[in-house]
């Protein structure tokens, strides 16, 4: 025992100094440099993706004013405050309610926020420097506010308030009870949300003030948002503190949740972010896999050797295990050094295209990617070492014992089971581990089938062929066994990299349609039925683009199937803004654009409902769900007093991140027409044409004109950010394509020298074995594109529909594009790669054979 | 007679890791006539196979000439090397098949390489006169030693080569199986009046041959020729 032990340690020491010697032969080198780029890729996107998502996340961070908030009708419970403080966070309330400003000349409803010391936890509120500014005048300089808020008594501004009263600053208003002095006008507000409860113009008084106003009383429609703001793991654990405290009309939000534009493109991009590093991985394992491979048939004689000398292959085996290991390690961190040095060297060079700072990189890429590698390392050429323990000594005397290939279940069951281990470790996403699992297993498994078959079908077509194109076939099909793997590889870098590229488009894509140049960047509500016609005309007048006047009945949901709302919905729905305020009805013939109907039929256009008959109406998917509505279902509406009822009979998904009006529910025409009512209208005004701005609110008084530009902007430039990283990591996964496309080619390299070694002893030209290789290389490439094809379509598919709710549509200029640059990116790598094969004298090599 | 090959002060030196040159062979002369057997003799390191790879332009002297069929190979590139190569056959202690072709690919492949229109029917012809007419599918792994070796032979001779270079053909090879190979060899040479250069440390096997030459040093040395004694 104490011998069996002593000689387990003993294993360490000399593997050690096999390295070192094995480091000299340069036999390592394909292996270290393909564990090297793997670690490196690995950290450089990690290092990248993190801080470019700590930017995201710090720049939507300003868009709401902390890195947490907390919505709630009440007051929360002060000892909640007192935790978050004592847990290191900041905490400011804000509460924000609705209620008529008075001046000397008008009142006007606005949007009344107070804000406590501290206010916005993130980003910064800005100010107009000069009071005295025109209002065209919209470049004008700001001053942020530097912390400082409204004192007591004073009132900040807006502009187009400050215009519909008439006022100016210094000018002084009426908030209920309290008169305030306007001493500010507000430029930017970093968390404005959208939503109609902020269209109104905004007024910002201290939080003190509030109860002076008198306006708040118990049972008043308020909204308090309580910001947190601190490091992110404080922040994780607060909110992990909260969750079970909240009650149902409580909401926490954090960046993903507050702003669904920006959510869900952090979504995505987090998402794609994620897929593309695992894709460089795959690509990096499978040519760890192929050096491993080739380094282990190399190393047979030496085990062999060893072996007739008393250490038994299995001890050899382990010796050389743990050579892996140690060079797993070094090349880690080589790698990881190497990829945040890189990352440095990046950032900085693009530092100012970007719209925002960049927050140093955290610990965690660190851990990942030299986790990465010796996890990748383990799994991927594991299997092919240890099979090194089954050198059989008599190698030595018979040289064509060659060493079985390690079980496939063994090199496929390791390599996958680390990359389901990466995958989820990167993604902490089941679904996503699942589906690229599943989707990796289907068209690997889909593709060996069909590259056989091809392989058949070539050895059938061959005889036929011109002599070239006939060895060609020859070769590829008799070397099968390596070419299997080595067009499977290619295929993968091809799917890959198409699949990135193909994700990347479409992502980019759908952001342009979403928020267009000319999206809407102003809403006009509370616009009158008899303002109607002129309103729209000054709008054409000025040539500006805008959408249909939507006619708006406000009313609110008093009964679900006969019985009150709050009754007939789950516990927790009672608490549900839709049960608690009027929602925008209106009515149309068509379906809006940008909405789909996800269950039943939406009505013919010319569909009137008819006096006396059952109104169908069409409800919002969201809406549908937390109140748990179907189809059949019947729903009242309390409009101005006027109960109307309808029965549910198509469910819409809406886009909420298109900027346009958007509605829950919506009637066909016939029924809403005679009701109380105003119109809605969303346009997009350009520089020049902001112009028309006072006039409009000169001629409409009563009509808000909400300005979303700044919201526009801000998102923007997030998706700037965004598109940014997913280009980098496009790159990269490219250049993690190209070293497996070097490792493929390199691993059939010991066999293609010795093969021209032979031919050429045959009688062969160099010339005649280039264009063999050349047709070799071409086959490979085309049938390795026709894999890629098929597996890039299957699994964007699968992606797209379960992961990137994006529309899939057949892309055909893949279907040409990729065999095609298949054949020409493996034509110039293989031939490239396998250039010495017509250099070296044709006797050296079979005398090394 | 014609001469098949010629030499004139043939050499080939290297540098060793010290910077020292070593003379491996030098000013070599020599002529083979069409027809004849002719045995390369010498001890291990001497540098029967250099002189073997020189002669079949598989490698290139450091000075000296060699005709190959009264054509210059000093002056020639690996392409022009390559193409008269397609005169010669090649016979290995090692076999030298390709593991991947059938035994029938094997033979095949310097005929398809050389443009022959019937390559699979002289192929398998020759497969046949090996004695492997029922083994034309078997891939060389599945074949024994002295088998691999006759394919071999059957790649040699299927291209009808004007000179056939053998390197320790029978070194693989135990001593019954490397008896019936050199009496196949010896049987088709006659049979095919081809000119034999073998290499060899074996004066067994030497004195099949109608000429030996002994290299020592460098230098080559000819033996009184002695009667033939392979019978088929």
């Amino acid at each position: 025992m104490t011998q069996r032990i002593k000689h387990k340690v003993a294993r360490w020491p000399m593997a050690f100094k096999l390295l070192a010697r094995e480091w000299r032969s340069g036999d390592l080198n394909l292996l270290f440099i393909a564990l090297v780029l793997a670690v490196m890729t690995v950290a450089l996107t990690g290092f990248i993706a993190d801080r470019l998502q700590r930017g995201m996340e710090q720049q939507a961070a300003q868009l709401m004013g902390g890195d947490l908030v907390l919505r709630s009708p009440r007051e929360i419970d002060a000892q909640w405050l007192q935790e978050a403080r004592d847990r290191g966070l900041q905490a400011v309330p804000t509460l924000e309610f609705a209620s008529m400003v008075a001046g000397d000349s008008g009142f006007q409803l606005s949007a009344v926020k107070a804000v406590a010391s501290g206010y916005p936890l993130k980003g910064g509120l800005e100010l107009e420097k000069d009071p005295r500014t025109q209002l065209q005048d919209v470049s004008a300089d700001y001053a942020d506010s530097a912390g400082k808020l409204p004192a007591s008594g004073e009132v900040w501004v807006d502009r187009r308030l400050l215009t519909a009263l008439n006022a100016a600053i210094g000018g002084e208003v009426e908030i209920g009870q309290k008169l305030f002095t306007i001493t500010r006008i507000i430029h930017k507000e970093p968390d404005r949300s959208g939503g109609f409860m902020s269209l109104n113009p905004r007024s910002l008084i201290n939080f003190s003030d509030v109860a002076e106003t008198g306006v708040v009383q118990p049972g008043s429609r308020v909204r308090f948002r309580y910001m947190f703001a601190g490091d992110l793991p404080a922040i994780d654990a607060f909110k992990d503190w909260l969750a079970p405290r909240l009650k149902p009309s409580h909401r926490l939000l954090d960046i993903r949740e507050d702003r669904p534009s920006v959510g869900s493109a952090l979504d995505r991009a987090q998402r794609y972010l994620q897929l593309a590093s695992i894709g460089a991985v795959i690509l990096s394992g499978v040519a760890v896999a192929m050096a491993a491979g080739r380094f282990a048939r190399r190393r047979q004689d030496t085990v062999a050797v060893m072996a007739s000398f008393g250490f038994a292959a299995p001890v050899m085996g382990g010796i050389y295990l743990r050579l892996l290991l140690l060079l797993g390690i070094a090349a880690a961190l080589c790698g990881a050094l190497l990829g945040f040095i890189l990352q440095m060297i990046g950032t900085y060079m693009v530092a100012d295209l970007l719209p925002v700072h960049l927050p140093p990189a955290g610990w965690q890429p660190w851990g990942l990617s030299v986790g990465t590698g010796i996890l990748l390392l383990m799994g991927f050429a594991g299997a092919p070492l240890r099979q090194l323990r089954n050198v059989s000594p008599l190698r030595v005397f018979r040289r064509d014992l060659e060493l079985a290939s390690p079980s496939s279940v063994m090199v496929y069951g390791l390599a996958l089971f680390a990359l389901v281990v990466m995958i989820y470790w990167y993604s902490a996403d089941a679904r996503l581990t699942l589906w690229l699992t599943l989707g990796l297993v289907a068209v690997m498994g889909l593709s060996a089938i069909l590259t056989l078959g091809l392989f058949r079908l070539l050895k059938l077509v061959g005889p036929k062929l011109p002599m070239r194109p006939r060895l060609a076939v020859r070769s590829l099909y008799s070397h099968k066994q390596t070419a299997l793997p080595q067009v499977m590889a290619f295929g993968l870098v091809l799917m890959v990299v198409a699949l990135v590229a193909l994700i990347r488009n479409d992502l980019l894509a759908s952001w342009q349609q979403q928020l267009p140049q000319t999206a809407p960047n102003y809403f006009a509500i509370n616009i009158q039925p008899f303002e109607r016609q002129d309103f729209a005309a000054r709008l054409d007048q000025a040539a500006v683009k805008r959408s249909p006047l939507y006619p708006i009945v406000r009313g609110r949901l008093s009964g679900i199937n006969g019985q009150p709302a709050r009754d007939a919905v789950p516990d927790n729905a009672k608490e549900d803004n839709a049960l608690h305020r009027e929602l925008n009805l209106t009515w149309r013939s068509d379906l809006p654009e940008d909405n789909q109907i996800i269950s039943g039929r939406w009505w013919r256009d010319d569909f009137r409902v008819q006096p006396g008959a059952m109104i169908p109406l069409s409800l919002e998917a969201g809406m549908a769900e937390r109140l748990n509505l179907g189809l059949g279902d019947t729903l009242s509406f309390d409009l101005a007093g006027q109960i109307v009822t309808g029965e549910v009979t198509n469910i819409r998904q809406v886009n909420w991140d298109n900027f346009q009006p958007n509605f829950y529910v919506i009637a066909p025409p016939g029924v809403l027409e005679n009701m109380p009512q105003t119109l809605l209208a969303s346009f997009f005004l350009s520089d020049e044409q902001r112009r028309i701005v006072p006039d409009l609110v000169k001629a409409f008084p009563a009509v808000s004109l909400l300005d979303i530009s700044q919201i526009l902007a801000q998102v923007r430039q997030i998706l700037v950010q965004v598109t940014l990283a997913i280009e980098v990591m496009l790159g990269f996964t490219l250049l993690s394509g190209l070293v497996l496309l070097l490792a493929a080619v390199k691993n059939s390299l010991d066999e293609r020298l010795r093969e021209g070694a032979l031919y050429r002893t045959l009688g062969a030209s160099g010339a005649m074995i280039r264009s063999i290789q050349r047709y070799e290389f071409v086959l490979l490439g085309v049938v390795a594109g026709l894999l890629a094809l098929m597996g890039s379509e299957l699994t964007a598919y699968l992606l797209y529909r379960n992961l990137f709710d994006l529309d899939y549509s057949l892309s055909f200029t893949h279907w040409l594009v990729l065999p095609l640059s298949g054949a020409v990116i493996i034509t110039l790598a293989g031939l490239w790669g396998t250039r010495f094969v017509v250099r070296q004298p044709p006797l050296q090599v079979l005398r090394a054979g | 007679m014609k001469s098949v090959i010629r030499t004139e002060q043939l050499a080939r030196t290297v540098t060793d890791a010290d910077g020292q040159a070593l003379h491996i062979l030098q000013g070599i002369d020599c002529q083979i006539y069409a027809g004849e057997s002719v045995a390369i003799l010498g001890s291990s390191g001497a540098g029967k196979s250099t002189l073997l790879g020189l002669l079949a332009g598989l490698d290139q002297s450091t000075d000296g000439e060699i005709w190959l069929n009264d054509q210059p190979l000093s002056g020639l590139n690996e392409e022009g090397r390559a193409r008269m190569r397609q005169q010669v056959g090649f016979v290995f202690q090692s076999f030298q098949l390709l593991e991947h072709l059938t035994a029938l690919e094997n033979v095949m492949l310097p005929l398809e390489l050389a443009g022959e229109k019937n390559y699979q029917a002289i192929a398998q012809k020759w497969l046949e006169r090996v004695g492997l007419g029922q083994r034309i599918k078997h891939y060389p792994r599945q074949l024994s030693g002295g088998e691999q070796q006759r394919v071999a032979i059957a790649r040699a001779f299927a291209g009808d080569p004007l000179v056939l270079f053998a390197d320790e053909p029978t070194g693989n090879l135990d001593s019954v199986t490397g008896q019936s190979i050199i009496d196949l060899l010896f049987t088709l040479n006659k049979e095919n009046q081809t000119t034999l250069i073998l290499v060899t440390h074996d004066a067994n096997l030497a004195r099949h041959c109608q000429r030996r030459l002994t290299l020592q040093d460098g230098l080559l040395h000819e033996e009184q020729a002695v009667a033939v004694t392979g019978e088929a």
